[in-house]
């Protein structure tokens, strides 16, 4: 017996299997990434030039690198834009603003150590008063606690997560409780939660697009889950059967299999929460080849896939025909200051994104608080519930968690390679 | 090694542990419920069962390509060459180039200079069978090409000096070329997914009973088990296999009998990246999608796939990566104890667990050529 070979043998698999655990690891660790391209986004001040005026500053806080950062670089010129109109100034307050970002080019996406580090930066700098920020939920779970035990007020464009402002569908256990360490409310948001975007969907794909049993598939990820388990809820209240709940796994090479499972379900339409960069092209494609196209099998997908990139990824000829709802305007049917204001980042910037008026809408309202308030960062926290000014996206007023009060979701058609607005459709 | 290990383990006197044989137990009741859930799915829902049996077998292929090689270059050298997967990843990017540019792409400073050679292979879905066939063929050809110089490149530079060093030293600069590959790739066409054309032949080979075979699927078995039989045919018939079998045995000793130690070596790393650059044009074309990181994910799959059949083991590549296609599919397809696709890789990964623990070695062994 050759011992030496044996044991030499048993080592070589032990470093084998610890290797492999260590990749296991590794793995989970980097399928949260997310697909874009590096472009760096912009990053500036403006300076206030006041004299016997307070000077107060606000931040921004996005991803400005990754999927997003056309988006988000549109965002912070268009807050800058508008603080230049208003001469930096409100009240007798001059405001100063610097943009911040969450993300890392690595990761092409906003990162958790960056959303904290930056939330600390915050806290120290006593001259800032609020942040427009920020731009995804997972993000804002991080930063708003540690905001919260310095009052530091966040206002968010784009966060849409149940759990960050009330209980309901969606919501995680001990939510939104645990971000407020204080007990004093410090955030708040311009756009619809994802609870109310799954009862709207649910309905409006029981009375709209007449379907009898539904199959629903989630990102397994926290906004994904949210607003796919607040449709299932809000389904089974109205009497629209589910004939199935699954998560699908960013990172499979793809899904045909799991697509026999839905036809085998009988379900005749399907809803899909979740950002479409985990992998959400591939999906579309293979619920098409195998369920069928999305005329006879009618799919709703909630505001993370209402993207132009999905036509790419997907395929033009695969996305046809797919409803998506998003918390946003018909940019048509903006009132005649957000129109113009629009107009403005068209001529200047190129066509407005979907969430470039939020940006600035939630600027507005931090500044509203500001006005009501006493100036110091408790003042404008504590004026943020019941906060309320006619921003570009029309008159908002806070509620007492922090939502607007008027709830809505615009549902969205895809059609040749964009996404036209078929109709708003307001909270019941 | 491998007689004298049995041999020993039957040794009189020493006995099996009661906590072995539980495990034992506990296993084989697992197994029975695993094959009894299977059963009641055949049974009770056979066209889909078997419609679902295509696509894991569709899916285990292009692991079972990847697997091998791991598994050839670790029967070698012993070494786990982490920058497979990426290489893999290379070659599907280079077939998206020539199916969507018609050129072959060589990044050689990604941003600003891309050398290439225009072949005009362009092709889309509608393009003639003629101009589909060509292109394919021709993304093959390339993908193979650039994938085998990759590979024996890396193992002249990053391996072969080491190669009288620890184990772990190569491994650290095996996981480097991952890294670097993956960022090569990631310049070379930017993180967003590459959407490659359905130039594939479409519809079925057959379809009776509702259950469906298309040519997607065929074409991609095809591709891989003429590889498959052309590989073992190398290894086992030829005079190049009979000196890799000799290296693996022993180096010194086969560099004493007149092998070209080096060059069988570079041999092994060739046949491996040829292997990386098929599956790479065929995961492209049958997928339609490729990105930087899909290399990283489907390698991890495909080296545990190796683990799982016995890393060594040429066959046992091929087993593994099939049974792991299969167990993903029959998941997804709510056949195992209806589980669902949100618990795939649990699923997967708890049998990897099993199977090691009752069978350190894999399912068909460690069986490295010198084993053979």
């Amino acid at each position: 017996v050759n011992y030496r070979a044996k044991e030499e043998a048993h080592l070589n698999r032990r470093t084998l299997l610890s290797v492999l655990v260590a990749l296991i690891g590794a793995f989970a660790l980097l399928a949260a990434g997310c697909g874009g391209d590096d472009e760096g986004g912009a990053e500036g001040t403006t300076g206030g030039a006041g004299g016997e005026a307070k000077t107060v500053k606000i931040v921004s806080d996005l991803p400005l690198q990754g999927s997003s950062a056309d988006q988000t670089a549109q965002m912070n010129d268009a807050i800058q834009l508008y603080l230049e109109e208003i001469g930096n100034k409100v009240g007798d307050y001059t405001i100063e603003f610097e943009a911040f970002d969450d993300s890392t080019a690595a990761k092409g996406a906003w990162d958790e150590a960056t959303c904290a580090a930056n939330a600390r930066k915050y806290v120290e700098d006593e001259s800032i008063i609020g942040v427009i920020g920020t731009f995804n939920s997972g993000c804002a779970k991080i930063e708003v606690p540690i905001a919260n035990e310095a009052s530091l007020a966040y206002v968010s464009p784009a966060n849409t997560a149940t759990g960050l402002t009330h209980e309901g569908p969606g919501a995680e256990e001990g939510e939104p409780d645990k971000y407020y360490p204080t007990g004093t409310r410090n955030y708040a948001r311009v756009v619809t939660s994802d609870d109310v975007q799954g009862e709207i969907d649910a309905n409006y794909m029981k009375d709209e697009l007449g379907i009898t049993s539904v199959f629903i598939l989630d990102d397994k990820d926290a906004y994904g889950k949210g607003v796919a388990d607040a449709f299932e809820l809000a389904a089974n209240e109205i009497g629209l059967e589910v004939a199935g709940h699954e998560g699908w796994d960013a990172n499979a090479q793809n899904y045909r299999a799991l697509m026999t499972t839905i036809k085998e379900s009988g379900a005749d339409g399907i809803f899909i929460g979740g950002i479409s960069c985990f992998n959400g092209g591939q999906l579309i494609k293979d619920k098409v080849a195998v369920v069928g196209d999305n005329e006879e099998v009618p799919t709703i997908v909630s505001d993370g896939f209402v993207q132009v990139s999905l036509f790419e990824e997907a395929g033009e000829e695969n996305a046809e025909g797919l409803y998506g709802s998003a918390p946003t305007l018909n940019p048509e049917d903006l009132p005649g200051a957000g129109k113009e204001f629009n107009a403005k980042v068209q001529e200047q910037f190129g066509p407005p994104e979907v969430y470039t008026a939020y940006a600035v809408a939630a600027l507005q309202m931090i500044l509203a608080a500001l006005e009501e308030s006493d100036g110091t960062r408790e003042g404008v926290t504590n004026a943020l519930a019941g906060a309320s000014a006619d921003t570009v996206v029309g008159p908002i007023t806070f509620d007492e968690n922090g939502d607007p009060v008027d709830k809505f979701e615009s549902i969205f058609q895809a059609k040749a390679g964009s996404w036209e607005f078929v109709e708003q459709v307001a909270a019941q | 090694v491998a007689t004298a290990e049995g041999a020993e383990r039957r040794l009189p006197g020493r006995q099996i542990p009661v906590s072995q044989l539980v495990l034992w137990f506990f296993g084989a009741v697992l197994l029975a419920a695993v094959a009894a859930s299977l059963g009641y799915g055949l049974i009770t829902n056979t066209s889909r069962f078997i419609e679902v049996t295509f696509i894991g077998i569709t899916n285990g292929s292009i692991f079972a390509l990847v697997a091998l090689g791991y598994t050839l270059v670790y029967g070698i050298i012993e070494l786990i060459n982490f920058a497979h997967g990426d290489n893999f990843m290379i070659g599907s990017f280079e077939t998206h180039s020539i199916v969507t540019q018609g050129r072959f792409e060589l990044p050689l400073y990604p941003t600003t200079f891309i050398f290439w050679i225009p072949l005009g292979t362009t092709a889309v879905a509608s393009s003639s069978a003629g101009q589909r066939a060509w292109t394919i063929a021709m993304a093959l050809f390339w993908s193979m090409l650039l994938c085998m110089t990759i590979n024996v490149v890396i193992e002249r530079i990053g391996y072969k000096p080491l190669r009288n060093q620890p184990r772990l030293a190569p491994l650290i600069t095996a996981i480097g070329f991952s890294f670097l590959l993956q960022n090569i790739g990631l310049i070379w066409k930017s993180a967003s997914p590459q959407p490659v054309p359905d130039i594939l032949p479409k519809g079925n080979v057959f379809s009776t009973h509702g259950v469906a075979y298309s040519w997607e699927a065929f074409i991609v078995i095809a591709i891989t088990i003429p590889l498959l039989v052309v590989l073992s045919w190398l290894v086992r018939s030829t005079k190049a296999g009979k000196a890799m079998r000799a290296t693996a045995q022993d180096q010194d000793a086969s560099a004493m009998m007149g092998i070209n130690v080096d060059r069988t070596i570079s041999f092994t790393f060739a046949l491996g990246g040829a292997l990386a650059g098929a599956a790479g044009t065929i995961y492209a074309l049958s997928i339609g999608n490729t990105k930087f990181d899909v290399g990283f994910r489907l390698g991890l799959f495909a080296f545990t796939a190796a683990v799982l059949g016995g890393i060594g083991n040429l066959t046992g590549a091929v087993v593994g990566g099939l049974l792991l296609g299969l167990i993903a599919a029959y998941n997804d397809g709510e056949f195992l104890f209806s589980l669902g696709a949100r618990w795939t890789t649990t699923v997967i990964f708890s049998l990897l667990i099993l199977i090691l623990v009752f069978k350190p070695s894999g399912i068909l062994g460690e069986q490295t050529p010198e084993g053979q």
